[in-house]
């Protein structure tokens, strides 16, 4: 009876550490996914008075809507520029710039810089800097003598110009990521391999790339979450366009919630949205247990 | 050791490479960043006649007192302040009684809780965005800094981090206090809080940046100057001014200076304080 006592004791101990924390996350995320899975079965108007349930028509009218699947279709290719190339290009610079030394911190200071400001403001600055008439990247290429091109206008030059954004923001914070982990290496492996005659690739594909992959994996997944939610860069620089060639899904999303106010689907492709992350995630997950087994 | 020694006496060309490389990837990192402030300081007729050009022939830094007046830009300036460092006190408190339950307590359904809140980090914040507003709504709590603030005092990430931090630290300490007949909060204030600096800087500036760089949230949580805070204020003035591009690259410019001396005055602390807390 006593020991029950005590065990409640500490138990209640950690509820209490926790209580807090639990009540913000519960009624300001838990509360909104619930209530956003039980509306999208419903209809209603702006108010959200008249409530009436119409089972799945909302996820019906986006899975008809060629808008949606377009706007997948975006989505997916930024997902696939976007994390292959900030992921390769933050490994290749932080095993460039592991060593202490003061140019190396004068590197991964600069690096980090855009991380540190919004996407909201690196995101225009940088759609300035390529503005047709009078962005500086244009008149240097017309210079040069060089065929310009109006990038966030061009249907074929958008997305990758977005894309090179959303590299440019974020590769630094990937980097940092992969800096901490390089740090746990024990340098005794280095020493040994070098002993053994071992080349700068060869201690990179059997030394470097192994011990950091669990922090790879991490960023990996991360970073497919992230992109997969890519909006801000979007809708500061082509709002979707030119002719719905960068509208993603996030973008789609929210033109039916707050622009044309068609709440019930806007909400039901958001939580598609969720969905198809959770499932890529599964998908991650599964695939790094697998590779961690053939080591 | 003799042999590394002498590889960096002899001359490397693959190094020298890897070294105009990075060169070159750093100037085009910073450029942006030079661009936007030589921007800031031309006059209407240089950016429009010679935008070719990188340095302003004058210098006019009318806009750098004009932006104060014609947009109550100090407003917005300190509602960012009030929000962002509000949030980062009130989280990191939060995040550390709570990353440190999971670390340290014993407690039912520790492992079912901890799963359930790393689970939310992969709700994207459009699918609650609006029955969260419609919370802040009924609470009466639109256009308030509380509005702004109470949401974000804690988050999954935040847990996360702090619970791996205090899982590297050793047990001892609060088994020495235990012994002692310390309680566990007395052990938490007392011994473990003093302890959490490198990880409370790292995450204290994450959690300011990202507060400080938001732009939807604050967008849907606010409706007046009055509250509104500095990128969302930028998004919508950047409209209304658009093409005169030194007034809006100043906002810009001006906007960025607050997180980029949170992570300059932090970055010493940043790659240490992320090994330990093991992101990893």
């Amino acid at each position: 009876m006593k020991w029950k006592a005590l065990a409640w004791n500490k138990s209640a101990v950690g509820y209490l550490f926790i209580l807090p924390s639990l009540v913000v996350m519960t009624v300001f995320v838990i509360v909104p996914l619930l209530f956003s899975l039980i509306s999208s079965l419903f209809s209603f108007d702006i108010m959200l008075h008249n409530f009436k349930f119409i089972g799945f028509d909302n996820y019906h009218a986006v899975l008809d809507d060629d808008r949606f699947w377009n706007s997948l279709k975006n989505t997916v290719y930024f997902v696939c520029g976007n994390v292959p190339l900030q992921i390769a290009l933050s490994i290749l610079v932080a095993v460039a710039i592991n060593k202490r030394s003061r140019l190396n911190i004068v590197f991964r200071t600069v690096y980090f810089l855009p991380v540190v400001c919004s996407m909201t403001i690196v995101a225009m600055a940088i759609a300035m800097m390529f503005d047709f008439n009078i962005g500086i990247v244009p008149a240097l290429m017309r210079q040069l003598g060089l065929p310009v091109v109006d990038v966030f206008n061009d249907t074929r030059w958008a997305m990758p110009a977005i894309i090179l954004i959303s590299v440019y923001k974020s590769f630094g914070f990937t980097m940092i990521i992969l800096l901490a982990a390089l740090q746990g290496v024990p340098e005794s492996l280095y020493e040994a391999a070098e002993i053994d005659g071992a080349g700068r690739s060869a201690m990179f594909f059997r030394i470097t790339l192994p011990s950091i992959a669990p922090s790879i994996a991490f960023v990996v997944i991360t970073s497919i979450i992230g992109s997969f939610q890519v909006f801000d860069q979007v809708y500061v620089t082509t709002k979707g366009g030119p002719m719905f060639k960068t509208e993603t899904i996030v973008q789609y999303i929210y033109e039916k919630a707050f622009v044309t106010n068609e709440m019930g689907p806007g909400i039901a492709s958001a939580i598609l949205l969720f969905i198809l992350i959770l499932i890529v995630t599964m998908i991650n997950l599964r695939m790094g247990r697998k590779a961690e087994q053939n080591f | 050791m003799d042999s590394t020694m002498n590889r960096r006496k002899s001359f490397d060309p693959g190094r020298l490479i890897i070294i105009l490389l990075l060169m070159a990837l750093a100037v085009s990192t910073i450029f942006p960043f030079i661009w936007m402030a030589s921007t800031s300081v031309k006059s209407m007729g240089e950016i429009l006649g010679s935008p070719q050009r990188l340095l302003p022939v004058h210098y006019d830094f009318s806009t750098y007192t004009k932006i104060w007046s014609e947009v109550p830009f100090g407003r917005y300036f300190v509602n960012s302040l009030v929000f962002s460092c509000s949030v980062v006190i009130i989280a990191l408190f939060l995040n550390s009684l709570a990353g440190y339950a999971f670390a340290r307590l014993q407690f039912k359904g520790r492992g079912l809780l901890f799963v359930l809140i790393l689970c939310t980090m992969m709700i994207p914040f459009q699918v609650t965005m609006t029955p969260l507003f419609l919370i802040i709504y009924k609470l009466g709590m639109i256009d308030t800094y509380q509005g702004l603030i109470i949401p974000r005092a804690a988050d999954a990430f935040g847990i996360f981090m702090m619970r791996q931090f205090f899982l590297t630290l050793p047990r001892d300490l609060e088994e020495s206090g235990r012994i002692d007949g310390a309680s566990e909060f007395r052990i938490f204030f007392q011994i473990m809080l003093p302890l959490c600096k490198p990880a409370f800087v790292t995450l204290g500036v994450f959690i300011f940046m990202g507060n400080w760089n938001d732009l939807l949230y604050p967008l849907l949580m606010t409706n007046s100057e009055q509250f509104r805070p500095i990128q969302a204020a930028i998004a919508l003035f950047a409209g209304k001014y658009g093409t005169d591009y030194s007034f809006v690259l100043t906002g810009l410019l001006l906007a960025s200076i607050p997180t980029l001396v949170a992570y300059l005055f932090a970055q010493r602390f940043f790659v240490s304080g992320i090994a330990m807390t093991g992101i990893k």
